[in-house]
């Protein structure tokens, strides 16, 4: 019954889907109804899509195994939780899902940008039901979630272990609003490139979109990042895994796209990049989704799927990226472009960060797909390390980090003042400052390149707060009595959210820094009542015990932990066998010493003794506090009322 | 002409730093390709660098040493190799199971810095899979 219904509802939405494009297009020449009959198949997609992903999490809810997808991922003892959310832990699941927000998106632009000029929303309609419809036509004939199976059995394999944890519930979404929000802003650039005359201020109405993307594809990569470092075991944030890298793609271009727009909406100027971006950002997303589920890719991250569904992701692929950048590059509508050109004005910086956000794509996109192409040419099977990216990536960075918290301080289109200088002088000293205090704190004599990069994380803090000092902080005499709020107040948000922003990066790069260049780690077997020292800190093994979960048992490896003879909290890394399949996941312990973490995980247990790996990882909670600032930052963007981003 | 001069510049440094990237990508890239071997390609490697293998555990080969770490050899049904490792192995690790270590060749014996096993019931590293399917 439910495989009947569903596979109705996706067949369904195919139909409307149809109908939305024909709508778009055939009634060209009246408009009014092509709005309204492409816009009503447009909310209809969403809605069928809506309930045949709600069915499917029903048939996961009530155990309906004699649905293949539902017997595959879920067991009659998984928590409820999992069961939910285990629906976007498998492939035909998570297309489905993948679909849904599609669609979501459509309905969302349908909805509510209601200022639209009606030749744009149609298009827009057309290119996103366009998307909507290849995808649907790949999940019904190639991924379908609704397969029957006869007969039906009793129990299904219940969901990766690895999977049956916290992070499986807020990291895929989020993901997935990141990578699927480019669609619409796709769509969007389309639309434009599609009308034969300029249209002034279109970069207004992508805004929203383009910053809900970045932020949500952000929350996903830390979140994803955060995960894994508990959960796969050896304490590791990001391993330039290809599916990771995935990730980082369109989030590099979504980044140079939200400075393209904003220079596009301040000034008018960068409109071709701001199409491109939009264009890339979008082929990334599909590229992405092409590696994790081709299986051309080995990782841990991937989705284990047969070849033939790769080639039709590639396909689809192809056609959306080539035939957008056919129109891309045949666009010629641009205003012509009349100012001064100055090397210190924000326009020239933010363009500087789009050559550096480029050649930082090519470089992980290469390093990524760099084995699929040897393989292809040679047969060599190889894999790019580390090391490669951590070498290209870092002289990248460097530039970034030292010119990302001048350029939002350099006037659009005038030269550069006194006032910018004196602020840029006093942050550089205070920065010097800090970095010499560090340098004699942390390292005395001994030279440590790891205090230089340090120094550019701080570099970037530092300017970040002194920009959202008052004005006028010169020339405030500072009393308690003329203390002077509303200079506060005054802040707008625009400046406030990119400094947080901003200041979180700097702060991300200071935790990854020092997590990495200062990590302590034991790897040793440690008997039962053993003693193991760590720096300054004691850590005794002193006995094992027992938790029972709802479909598995904690061994419980217990650990006291003492910080020059105080007592911190006791750690219980474990060992989690599932009773039903007999798979074992190793669950880190982990400790929060101010901004640093104390990390133990075990290996091999016997009676008496067990292998413990034991890591002090300084301030590597900065990286994903900084993370959470910058998705802060544009939450803030976000909801500000005085930019009207929400009032149409 | 001063604006045309000043984006002459620009268009100069912009493609001095392209051919620098590129450059720093190309040496970067060669210093650390990873190359992966089967236990019936040994043979074939004169490797003095970081490279990975990948087989099945042969069974009753994994041994534990005094200085607490491990030797096992693992077999694509042709060849063998026999691994040294040092450290925690993973969950999924069994004999009769495909792994893949990273590591380098000392003499016969392969040092070992990682190993990875399979991460669900289902799960072969495609490398893996490839060289047994064609033994």
């Amino acid at each position: 019954m439910i495989a009947f219904i569903g596979n109705l509802l996706l067949w369904a939405a195919i139909l409307c889907c149809i109908l939305s494009i024909a709508y778009s297009r055939i009634y060209s020449k009246n408009p009014i109804r092509s709005i309204r009959y492409s816009s009503l198949f447009g909310v209809s997609q969403f809605l069928i899509i809506l309930f045949s992903y709600i069915l499917l999490t029903y048939a996961f809810i009530i155990s309906d195994f004699s649905i293949v997808t539902v017997w595959k991922n879920s067991e009659l003892d998984m928590p409820l939780v999992y069961k939910i959310t285990g629906v976007w832990g498998n492939h035909e699941g998570s297309m489905l899902l993948w679909i849904l927000i599609l669609c979501l998106f459509g309905f969302l632009v349908i909805v509510f940008d209601t200022k639209l000029p009606r030749n744009i929303l149609r298009n827009i309609i057309f290119v996103q039901s366009t998307i909507t419809l290849s995808f649907l036509m790949f999940v019904v004939f190639t991924s379908n979630p609704f397969i029957l199976q006869n007969p039906i059995p009793q129990d299904g394999f219940g969901l990766n272990t690895l999977l049956q944890d916290p992070g499986l519930i807020i990291h895929p979404p989020l993901l997935y609003i990141g990578y699927v929000g480019y669609s619409v802003i796709y769509s969007f650039a389309i639309a434009i490139m599609l009308e034969k005359q300029h249209i002034d201020g279109w970069g207004k109405w992508i805004e929203k979109w383009v910053y809900i993307s970045w932020g949500s594809l952000t929350a996903g990569i830390c979140i994803g990042s955060w995960w894994a470092y508990y959960e796969l075991g050896w304490g590791g944030w990001w391993f330039w895994d290809p599916v990771e890298n995935a990730s980082l793609l369109p989030w590099i271009t979504g980044t140079a796209l939200i400075h393209s727009l904003i220079h596009f909406n301040s000034n008018g100027r960068h409109q071709s990049w701001t199409l491109l971006l939009a264009i890339l950002s979008f082929s990334f997303s599909l590229l992405g989704t092409f590696l994790v589920r081709s299986g051309v890719l080995t990782s841990v991250h991937s989705f284990a799927s047969d070849p033939s569904r790769g080639l039709w992701i590639l396909i689809i692929m192809s056609v959306f990226i080539i035939c957008s950048l056919i129109l891309f590059f045949s666009y010629s509508e641009r205003k012509l472009d009349k100012s001064d050109f100055i090397l210190f004005s924000r326009g020239t910086f933010i363009q500087i960060n789009n050559y550096l956000m480029m050649t930082s794509c090519i470089v992980v996109l290469l390093g990524t797909i760099y084995p699929l192409i040897l393989d292809a040419l040679k047969g060599d099977i190889i894999t790019v390390g580390p090391q490669y990216f951590n070498l290209v990536m870092t002289p990248i960075l460097i530039l970034v980090a030292i010119l990302m918290p001048i350029g939002p301080n350099l006037p659009w289109n005038d030269r550069i003042n006194d006032f910018i200088l004196k602020k840029l002088f006093i942050s550089i000293v205070l920065t010097l400052s800090m970095i010499v205090l560090l340098q004699i704190i942390v390292e005395g004599k001994s030279f440590n390149l790891a205090v230089f990069f340090i120094g550019l994380g701080i570099w970037i803090i530092v300017i970040s707060i002194i920009d959202l000092l008052p004005r006028n902080i010169d020339r405030i005499s500072f009393s308690l009595s003329n203390f002077d709020l509303q200079a506060f107040k005054k802040i707008n948000s625009p400046r406030l959210s990119s400094r947080v922003i901003h200041a979180g990066f700097g702060l991300m790069i200071i935790g990854i820094v020092a997590a990495s260049a200062y990590a302590e780690n034991k790897d040793t077997r440690i008997n039962l009542g053993q003693e193991i020292q760590l720096n300054k800190f004691t850590i005794k093994y002193i006995g094992v015990s027992a938790e029972i979960g709802e479909n598995y048992d904690d061994l419980v490896m217990n650990f006291e932990i003492y910080e020059e003879g105080k007592k911190l909290e006791k750690m219980q890394p474990r060992k989690r066998i599932f009773r039903k399949s007999g798979d074992i996941t190793t669950e880190a312990a982990i400790n929060r010493y101010f901004f640093d973490h104390i990390f133990v995980t075990v290996g091999e247990i016997d009676a008496d003794y067990i292998y413990a790996s034991i890591s002090h990882k300084p301030l590597v909670r900065l990286i994903w506090l900084g993370g959470f600032l910058m998705v802060f930052g544009i939450v803030i963007r976000l909801i500000n009322y005085k930019t009207k981003l929400f009032r149409d | 002409m001063r604006k045309n001069i000043k984006r002459v510049y620009l268009l100069l440094a912009s493609f001095l730093m392209s051919a620098l990237a590129v450059a720093l990508i190309l040496i970067a890239l060669d210093d650390n390709i990873i190359y992966f071997y089967s236990p019936s390609e040994v043979d074939q490697i004169d490797n003095k660098n970081l490279i990975r293998v990948g087989g099945l555990v042969k069974n009753d080969s994994l041994q534990r040493l005094d200085d607490n770490s491990v030797k096992f050899i693992i077999t694509d049904n042709i060849g063998e190799i026999q691994i040294f490792y040092k450290g925690i192995l993973p969950d999924l690790f069994r004999e009769g199971q495909g792994v893949i270590a990273e590591g380098k060749f000392n003499g016969d014996e392969f040092l070992a810095n990682i190993i990875m096993a399979k991460h669900d019931e289902n799960y072969m590293p495609k490398e893996v899979y490839e060289n047994i399917r064609n033994n």
